[in-house]
């Protein structure tokens, strides 16, 4: 009899996830079609009222002016690099940080977490920082693009909580058998910690992919420069076209520029995300590590 | 379990302390070494020039000059032809500056506090800026007598122009003021003029009561011939025309005025400077438009802007068979007849958007509408240009201060000069024909022109030379010209930067409440009342007090 | 040296008359592995935080380009002043305060649900399609979605009103009501960041024990229950330390969304501390002014943050301090 009635209201909960989650997915694909439509699209649509879902006709002069470019592939391949080195500059570094923190015993424990929180408050702002770049002789280089944002407090505290979280009776153990701090961090610790450690490279790789004031701060040489910071000069110059007032100017479709270079800097990072689902599937990693 | 600790141990927070100082004894001597005005390390440019004074004992080398005279939309590659003629004429070697486009005044003054300064620069966004940049140290004054003396003929053209007033400070000139010869042209009326004809209009309407009749019109009579009363009047882009038929226009940019952007022009009147947004007559128009409003013709969602995307002088409304009426833009926008020498030429932008919406639409330059006191007028931008102005640091070096002159004054003299180094190389990036200048590169990105040295050195913009040049262009725009009102450039006061902000707010709302009918006209005269308390009343004290002190009263 | 004081110790037992400073070395020498590891980190925070800081006195001075930081002159609460004593600040800061209020009370549950309701999806494949469709949003700019937002609730076009208009009732001008427009920027921002903030709650999910599940699938316990009593609680650290983290956002708003979203007849509700000193701050070279905003807005993210996390402290282990 137990059994009968938990199945009904199992059953009903899961259509009604089904259905809200399918609900969400569709509300949300709809306006991204809509962009990915009009990036594609010509003038007459792109300026019409109404909403389009598919494209009905064909325009890429969008995208042809995004790569026209011959900067946009030299950008590509610098955000690439700038974001794989954060990442994993960031990892090694938040995961290093995180552990001794998570430490109750460790000496001076609340000095050190304030230490690193007050900075999530207080900072000197753009000048000093461009300062300071100038003096690390960082300028031009793609280090001031990295170290600046190494270690974000705020996913620092995230994983110090989550590895708090994993028992010490594994770590009491492991001590038994004769391990030192760095082993236990490297086969016990670590593994576990996949799945915060994931969210810290998303979530940095997100930042690093998107960013684009720092590196028209410190970068000089346009080789050099990031996507975004590229793209925004595409757009930039979509509008000096399209206000020239010289004869025989051909007609720039801003608007459809505009959401291809939206487009074009998404769509890797669309890609990233499948990859590192597998990381949140739950439990595989505690069971393997038992006694 | 023990409540734990909070209260940091005293060795902990001095070591906290210590750090902190030994960061801002690192930073007070960074600071210092920063100032000594080095040349920036940013340019691309391998020449051998430093940027520092180049005091040569010997009058045949070169001055040196760390250039940013120029809207660097992208990097100039050095050593091209352009360069090499300029360098040539005036004995000249160039640092070119480059600084981010995309948010040019951020990039800029970071670079000037952390110690870098050009010699020359171009002062963004507009002359309002000259007294920020004095009061920081930036720019250093010129004296009148050097700019006659070596840029005479320049100097006798922003005479002509009146625009001394704008890049005074303090009774000195701290600026050579350019001119945006578009600024003279007032913006565009524009009509669908196949909507006029379908409902029996057949002549341009030119009176406010010759408006309201069109108007009424395409709102009742289906122009569009769908069947259904979908059809407006106008938007927020014609507004301020109409509020010229009675006096210069409160508010000159709806959409932009109601996301907080500064929107308040001076007018002088009577000898006195004056805030255009309270003046009497205001109230008359918006008595006037909330009548129109009432009758819908006035779009309803003129609130949110009839462009909804794109480009600022498209208007989503116009295109999409809306409304009748639309405005903002200039007259190369909606320009629609074609230059018949050029290859390709099929018009004006936004004209072009328009044909490929509604390929059977048909435009007509409008004239803004007459009003009771026979005034009338768009807005015109004005022919202030962001001025030039020279540093502190290039004016150490009288070499360089003439220099900069003399290329001044050879933009407005040397015609061929100011061609190849406003438009590029003859032959390569255009070539005449039949006195019409044709484009050899029209895909051409700014970017890549800024590379060949395509408006680099120019410096100002010749307005005879541009309307001899581009004559096709300036005979269309002559011939569509309206009346217009331009701001008034007066001095920027600290008054006015204080409560520009809020009193635009202010504006905005006290209009639109008339307007959409949630209160009546008379509450202006509250509005006024409480514009001038909250700081009205300061900034034309303010402004009229600078303006006498800079002229000489 | 300190190997004598460590002999000391450990014959007598216990420490006796040592100093206190040996003591602390002592504890930091035990724990070198954990210094050794935090070294770099703190090293980092050091050069690229606390050596540019002294940049916060720009806020109490007149900053001059030409004099520096160090050398403007000071006028202490002067900019502040200014700040406060704008025609709009006081409504304006109103505004900031409701509209992030409501952004945390609905925006805060709203990931934590979509975590919980995707953990209980089987098919792999729908449960991917919907993670990487929901987290879509987050990269697309606000300047593209306004657009749509706006043509979506258009009172003559958008299918909303032309939904309730089929129903019998007048169109409504949402974006331009006073009434609405909070509700709007509200779920507009949580709609576009839901699926991206749900990630940090998958990633905790996947942590929970699955032993757990499969002692209570033995006793036959609803799935409804099971979230109730087994998934939440386990992420519950995750979710105190998120709340504190983010509580700090009541003071700072979204420029870009609101923005482009604002106009004319919502600026009386919309209007947001990012917005009213736009113009004001660095367009116009016044980074005193600047500074001095951003210096306030830290100060109060600071007190709200430091308030959660003291609140917190009755009911949880895992808070910032």
């Amino acid at each position: 009899m137990p059994t009968y009635k938990t199945h009904k209201s199992d059953m009903i909960f899961t259509i009604f996830v089904y259905a809200v989650l399918t609900l969400l997915a569709v509300v949300t694909l709809l306006p991204f079609l809509q962009i990915v439509t009009l990036s594609m699209s010509p003038a007459e649509i792109v300026n019409s009222y109404g909403f389009h879902f598919i494209p009905t006709s064909f325009d890429f002069s969008g995208y042809r002016q995004v790569f026209k470019n011959d900067l946009i592939w030299t950008a590509y391949g610098n955000t690439i690099l700038r974001t794989v080195l954060a990442v994993t500059l960031t990892l090694i570094l938040t995961f290093l940080g995180a552990y001794p923190l998570s430490k109750k015993f460790l000496p001076h424990r609340t000095f050190w977490t304030g230490f690193v929180v007050l900075t999530m408050f207080f900072s000197g702002g753009m000048i000093p920082s461009y300062i300071l770049i100038k003096e690390l002789g960082l300028m031009n280089s793609i280090w001031s693009l990295i170290l600046p944002g190494a270690v974000s407090t705020f996913l620092l505290l995230i994983v110090r909580n989550f590895i708090h979280e994993i028992p010490e009776a594994l770590e009491e153990s492991a001590k038994m058998d004769g391990a030192n701090d760095i082993y236990i961090l490297w086969r016990i610790i670590l593994p576990l910690s996949l799945p915060v450690l994931a969210t810290v490279a998303l979530y940095t790789g997100v930042y690093h992919w998107n960013a684009w004031f720092d590196s028209m701060l410190y970068i000089q040489d346009e080789k050099k420069q990031v996507l975004q910071l590229v793209l925004r000069h595409i757009v930039l110059d979509g509008d000096l076209a399209a206000s020239r007032t010289e004869t025989g100017q051909t007609n720039v479709n801003t608007e459809s520029m505009k959401l291809a270079t939206l487009i074009v800097s998404i769509l890797p990072i669309l890609c990233v995300y499948p990859f590192l689902q597998k990381y949140f599937v739950k439990g595989t990693l505690i069971g393997s590590i038992k006694g | 379990m023990t409540k734990k600790r909070k209260i940091v141990k005293p060795s902990a927070s001095v070591l906290l302390c210590c750090v902190i100082a030994a960061g801002m004894l690192a930073a007070c001597s960074s600071n210092n070494n920063g100032n000594s005005g080095t040349s920036d390390s940013s340019t691309p440019a391998a020449l051998a020039g430093n940027g520092d004074n180049n005091q040569s004992t010997n009058k045949e080398d070169p001055v040196t000059i760390d250039w940013l005279a120029y809207n660097s939309f992208g990097q100039m590659t050095p050593g091209n032809t352009i360069e090499k003629m300029v360098s040539e004429k005036f004995n000249a070697k160039f640092n070119i500056w480059y600084i981010d486009s995309s948010n040019w005044v951020d990039a800029l003054n970071v670079k000037l506090a952390g110690g870098e300064m050009p010699d020359v620069l171009l002062v963004k966004p507009d002359f309002n800026t000259i007294s920020k940049y004095v009061d920081n140290g930036v720019l250093a004054p010129i004296s009148e007598d050097t700019i006659r003396q070596f840029a005479p003929t320049y100097a006798k053209l922003i005479n002509q122009y009146d625009l001394w007033n704008t890049v005074k400070y303090d009774g000195q000139i701290y600026a050579l003021p350019a001119i945006n010869i578009n600024g003279d042209y007032p913006t565009a009326l524009i009509w669908r003029e196949d909507w006029l004809k379908k409902v029996g209009i057949t002549k341009i309407p030119q009176t406010l009561q010759e408006f309201e009749e069109a108007l009424t019109k395409i709102r009742n009579n289906d122009p569009d011939g769908n069947g259904k009363k979908d059809t407006y009047g106008l938007s927020d882009y014609a507004l301020p025309a109409i509020l010229g038929a009675f006096g210069y226009p409160g508010i000159s940019d709806f959409k932009n005025a109601g996301k907080g952007i500064v929107n308040l022009d001076y007018i002088q009147k009577n000898g006195k400077i004056q805030l255009a947004a309270i003046q009497p007559e205001m109230k008359d128009a918006l008595t006037l438009l909330s009548k129109w409003y009432k009758e819908g013709l006035i779009d309803p969602e003129f609130i949110t802007s009839e462009n909804t995307g794109g480009y600022w002088a498209d208007s989503n409304a116009f295109y999409n068979n809306r409304i009748a009426l639309t405005g903002k833009g200039m007259y190369y926008h909606w320009r629609n007849q074609m230059n018949a020498n050029a290859p390709d030429d099929l018009g004006g932008g936004q004209y072009q958007n328009l044909l490929k919406a509604q390929p059977n639409a048909e435009i007509a330059f409008g004239t803004p509408p007459v009003g009771p006191d026979g005034k009338s007028g768009t807005i015109k931008w004005g022919v202030n240009a962001p001025p030039v102005g020279i540093t502190t640091k290039g004016a150490k070096d009288p070499r360089k201060v003439e220099t900069i002159l003399q290329m001044a004054e050879a933009s407005i003299t040397d015609y061929d000069y100011y061609n190849t180094t406003f438009r590029g190389v003859e032959g390569e990036d255009w070539k005449e024909e039949n006195g019409n200048y044709i484009n050899l590169n029209p895909k051409i990105t700014s970017a890549d022109a800024t590379k060949k040295g395509i408006s680099v050195f120019h410096m100002i913009e010749s307005p005879d030379f541009n309307k001899k040049f581009d004559a096709f262009n300036y005979q269309f725009a002559d011939s569509v010209k309206t009346e217009g009102y331009a701001p008034f450039p007066a001095p920027t006061v600290d008054s006015f930067t204080k409560y520009a902000g809020d009193l635009t707010k202010l504006t905005d709302d006290a209009y639109l409440k008339i307007i959409l009918g949630e209160a009546s006209p008379d509450s202006f005269d509250d509005f006024v009342k409480k514009f001038e308390a909250n700081g009205g009343a300061q900034i034309e004290k303010d402004v009229n007090e600078a303006y006498n002190k800079m002229v000489g009263k | 040296m300190n190997q004598e004081s460590t002999t000391a110790i450990n014959l007598s037992g216990h420490v006796r008359n040592a100093p206190k400073k040996r003591t602390v070395w002592k504890r930091y020498l035990d724990n070198k592995y954990f210094f050794i590891m935090l070294a770099p980190v703190i090293l980092y925070f050091i050069i690229f935080h606390y050596i540019p800081i002294y940049g916060v006195i720009i806020a109490f001075e007149n900053f001059k380009i030409i004099k520096g930081i160090t050398g403007s002159p000071w006028v202490g609460l002067d900019n502040f002043r200014d700040m406060f004593s704008g025609l709009y600040f006081i409504p304006v800061l109103k505004n900031t305060f409701i509209i992030n209020f409501y952004k945390l009370l609905f925006g805060f549950p709203a990931p934590i649900l979509l975590a919980v309701l995707l953990n209980e999806i089987r098919k792999p494949l729908f449960k991917k399609s919907v993670q990487t469709i929901t987290y879509l949003p987050y990269f697309l700019s606000w300047i593209a979605l306004s657009g749509i937002i706006i043509e979506f609730l258009s009172p003559s076009r958008g299918p909303v009103n032309v939904l309730l208009n089929m129903l019998g009732f007048k169109p409504i001008f949402f974006i331009a009501s006073v009434d609405w427009f909070r509700s709007i920027l509200v779920s507009t921002e949580i709609w576009k960041t839901v699926g991206f903030n749900a990630i940090i709650y998958l990633a905790a999910i996947a942590g929970i024990n699955p032993e757990l599940y499969e002692a209570a699938d033995v006793d036959g316990i609803s799935k409804l229950k099971k979230i109730w009593y087994i998934t939440l609680p386990s992420i519950s650290p995750v979710i105190v330390i998120m709340l504190i983290l983010t509580s700090g956002q009541i003071i700072n708003d979204d420029f870009d969304q609101i923005y482009n979203l604002l106009n004319a007849k919502v600026s009386s509700v919309g209007e947001v501390i990012s917005t009213y000193t736009y113009t004001e701050g660095i367009q116009k070279m016044n980074y005193s002014y600047a500074a001095a905003v951003g210096l306030f807005k830290n100060v109060v993210a600071l007190v709200v943050v430091l308030t959660a996390n003291f609140i917190a402290k009755r009911f949880s282990n895992e808070t910032i301090f």
